[in-house]
């Protein structure tokens, strides 16, 4: 009888728990080792570090600011297409402007792109504050 | 120099198979088809690929060294390694290097990617690398930088990356020689199994792209500013007030454009192809011959030509609009709405086409990434109120609804543009959870750089929209008006048709008795006395044969006559209807015709048509996709005869419920 039920409903919760716990509990917890130096991933790209600044999505974050890409919540193909493009983990954005209604969000990229990326797509894209050094660019 | 275009057939695969392939490839907006313009002078055709779906521009060329290769335009596309669906642009050209290494042809990558954008084109560098590929790598945009005050430094690419780097501008002629060579030399290391000196991926492009960078040693207030043109252009083009505004005021120019310059040069192609007719007529003289010649070929002719001022101002606005940049920006203003409909902002600009026609509508969906999402844009957009459904519309409500003043017609009229983009909004809806459905490419939209477009590359793609049109629609749309010819005017086999040419009679003496003093009605009474052959002919059996079917929507064999011979154009139906209430040339004052319609009787005498009658077509026009240009360009587009023949099965089939729906209910609340 419970094996018969759609377990869809929770799919959204559960594909958003692994953010979750990284963005919001682990700076939390490694709080008092945030001297640590950044470790390096294996794409070679620097990691984002620990005592990543509350993480809020880039649909809520403020105009004109620096920030940079902490991760982005969807599954590995269209997250890798996302990062082909030019927004991956660790790319700087600043949103430039919003379309009215809550239409697309115009950002501009560190590595020289502007791009407008649709609201329900920004909603997961997590961001941080600066550059992913720690230190504004 | 040496270099230059050879004017060979179309290559068959099995003939230029060893002949090396030169695929060019890089980001949208890399520059990448202003260079391949360059190289190859303009002259480019579709290429044979086995297994790929998408057009593919491929030409022959001869290189310095005198060896001929063959180039290959691929789809602008931002990674082969994350394909996300084998449909979309990455998947077509994964499978295309794919299938190349597999075939052991000699082959070479160009990678093209916009200097003013390094680190984005790297990542695409580090990708083919990673996969074997040992590109040619050619920076465009020079000029830009140059002008923007800096410019990078290929010796330092060339030196991490362990591949050859140019840095070029396409719009430069003296460009054209130094990437050939290039490609001689890289062909012939490729040739030669020469490997790349570096083959390892491991340098991070934004770091490599920072350091290829270098500023002039004089930078000056202009540069600055240029710099800084797109940002600035953008806060007024993008302004939350202002910019809305003047893309409406844009989009309006561009529909003025096709109804202000298209119109004329329709009506004067429209008069030659008449002339043409008559001159045909004297000189062969009146007979089945003549007719077929005349009413068939020329006819289905005046068709293609009739839509070739519109096709081409709507491509070469869609391609302004692309180059310049501002394409993206409009998406941007729009993509709110169109979310509504399951749609994005890319969708907007094909949507809007086909409220002109939707023939350049279906090509322009190509600048739609998401597979599905470009589907299904194709799919509604035969639903849109395009100019072909105007002299239709135009006609019914004359015949229908005259009585009731001008307003009452205007306001139908807007109320018809918006049944069709209502009924587009339902289909898009509905396909979108069933025929289309499934993941789609996240909303993203790559916003360029504004930039001057290219005046020779836009005309040469206007023209060969209009080749295109003319080859893949024009055949199509010959054949269907020559079968429609037959249907029209071949008697049916052993029919006699005693009834029809009454029933006209009694129209036109009607016309003569009720409505003596009606203005612009014909009263030579030659035109009843001799046999309409309309009536005997195959269709007129057929559209008797229909009418239990129809009845219900409340058409008769006359209008179904009409609607068959609309089936491969829309806008034949006043022609059709003028035949077979014995007018000749209807033209452009559809009055003598709605007069005629409007008295026309059935054999018991009453009314045969009503303003139920008139709603119930309305509503089939709205919906029905009579076009079998629409059909032919569908099915050049989508490649496959599944698509075209569901949008007429869909079309068709709502057309005849929304007609029925209309009649029967409208019968309901009482109106005659």
């Amino acid at each position: 009888m419970l094996l018969e039920t759609d377990f869809q409903y929770l799919k959204v919760p559960a594909t958003l728990l692994p953010t979750l716990l990284k963005n919001r509990m682990t700076p939390g917890v490694f709080s008092p080792l945030d001297a640590s130096p950044s470790t390096l991933v294996p794409t070679g790209t620097a990691e984002p570090p620990r005592a990543a600044r509350a993480a809020a999505t880039l649909a809520a974050s403020r105009d004109g600011e620096p920030m940079h890409v902490v991760e982005v919540g969807l599954d590995a193909e269209l997250a890798g297409w996302l990062e082909a493009m030019g927004i991956g983990p660790g790319q700087t954005l600043t949103v430039l402007r919003r379309a009215a209604f809550g239409g697309p969000i115009h950002v501009r990229a560190g590595s020289g792109g502007e791009f407008a990326i649709g609201a329900a797509l920004a909603r997961s894209i997590l961001v941080a504050p600066g550059a992913p050094g720690g230190q504004t660019p | 120099m040496t270099a230059h275009c050879v004017d060979t057939p179309p290559p068959r695969l099995g003939t230029s198979v060893d002949r090396p392939l030169v695929a060019l490839l890089g980001r949208p907006n890399s520059g990448k088809s202003s260079l391949f313009n360059r190289l190859t002078g303009g002259s480019a055709h579709v290429g044979n690929f086995p297994g790929i779906t998408v057009d593919i521009l491929t030409a022959d060329l001869r290189l310095g060294d005198g060896a001929l290769v063959t180039l290959a335009d691929l789809p602008g596309l931002y990674t082969i390694e994350s394909v996300v669906d084998p449909a979309t642009d990455e998947g077509v050209a994964r499978r295309f290097l794919d299938r190349t290494h597999e075939s052991g042809r000699a082959h070479l990558v160009v990678q093209v990617l916009d200097a003013g954008q390094l680190a984005l084109g790297l990542r695409l560098t580090r990708e083919l690398v990673r996969r074997g590929f040992a590109p040619l790598i050619v920076a465009t945009q020079r000029d830009v930088l140059e002008s923007e005050g800096r410019t990078i430094d290929p010796a330092l690419l060339e030196r991490a990356l362990g591949v050859p780097v140019l840095l070029v501008s396409a719009r430069d002629p003296g460009a054209r020689a130094v990437v050939l060579d290039a490609i001689a030399a890289r062909l012939a290391d490729v040739l030669a199994d020469v490997k790349a000196s570096v083959t390892t991926a491991a340098w991070d492009p934004d770091a490599l792209a920072r350091a290829a960078y270098v500023d002039a040693p004089t930078r000056d207030a202009a540069a600055d500013r240029r710099r800084t043109f797109t940002a600035r252009v953008d806060a007024v083009l993008l302004h939350p007030a202002l910019g809305p505004v003047l893309f409406l005021a844009l989009m309006a120019l561009v529909f003025a454009a096709v109804f202000l310059v298209a119109a004329p040069v329709t009506a004067v192609l429209d008069s030659a192809i008449g002339q043409l007719g008559k001159l045909v007529s004297r000189v062969l003289g009146e007979g089945l011959a003549t007719s077929f010649i005349v009413d068939g070929l020329l006819g289905g002719a005046g068709t293609v030509l009739i839509f070739m001022p519109q096709i081409v101002i709507l491509t070469v606005a869609m391609d302004l609009l692309e180059a310049s940049g501002y394409l993206a920006r409009g998406a941007f203003l729009v993509d709110r709405l169109l979310q509504v409909l399951g749609l994005s902002g890319r969708s907007f600009l094909p949507l809007l086409m086909g409220h002109a026609c939707a023939v350049p509508a279906v090509n322009a969906t190509r600048i739609i990434r998401d597979p599905r999402e470009r589907l299904t844009t194709i799919l509604v957009l035969p639903l849109m109120a395009c100019s072909a459904r105007l002299p239709t519309y135009s006609l019914l409500l004359t015949t229908f609804f005259a009585a009731y003043g001008a307003w009452v017609q205007a306001l139908l009229f807007v109320a018809l543009y918006f049944a069709g983009i209502l009924s587009g909004l339902v289909a898009s809806l509905v396909l979108r959870r069933t025929m289309t459905r499934g993941r789609g490419l996240p909303m993203v939209l790559e916003m360029p750089a504004y930039r001057t477009p290219e005046p020779g590359l836009i005309a040469r793609k206007g023209a060969q929209a209009a080749w295109r049109f003319m080859r893949d629609v024009g055949t199509m749309i010959m054949v269907v008006s020559a079968v429609l010819w037959v249907l029209l005017k071949v008697p049916m086999p052993g029919a006699a048709a005693p009834e029809p040419p009454r029933a006209r009679a009694d129209a036109v003496e009607e016309v003569a008795s009720t409505a003596p003093a009606a203005p612009g009605a014909p009263e030579e009474p030659a035109a009843s006395t001799q046999s309409t052959p309309i009536a005997s002919s195959i269709a007129g059996a057929v559209g008797r044969a229909l009418e239990p079917i129809t009845a219900p929507l409340g058409f008769d064999w006359r209008i179904n006559v009409g609607l068959i011979g609309s089936f491969g154009a829309r806008e034949v139906m006043v022609g059709t209807m003028g035949i077979i209430f014995g007018i000749e040339d209807v033209g452009d004052d559809p009055a003598p015709l709605a007069e005629r319609m409007r008295h026309a009787t059935r054999p018991d005498g009453a009314r045969a048509y009503t303003m139920r009658t008139g709603l119930a077509l309305l509503a089939f026009f709205v919906l029905a996709c009579q076009c079998m240009s629409t059909v032919a360009v569908i099915r050049r587009e989508t490649k496959t005869w599944r698509w075209p023949a569901f949008v007429l099965a869909y079309s068709y089939a709502a057309a005849y419920a929304a007609a029925f729906i209309v009649y029967q209910t409208s019968g309901l609340f009482g109106l005659s």
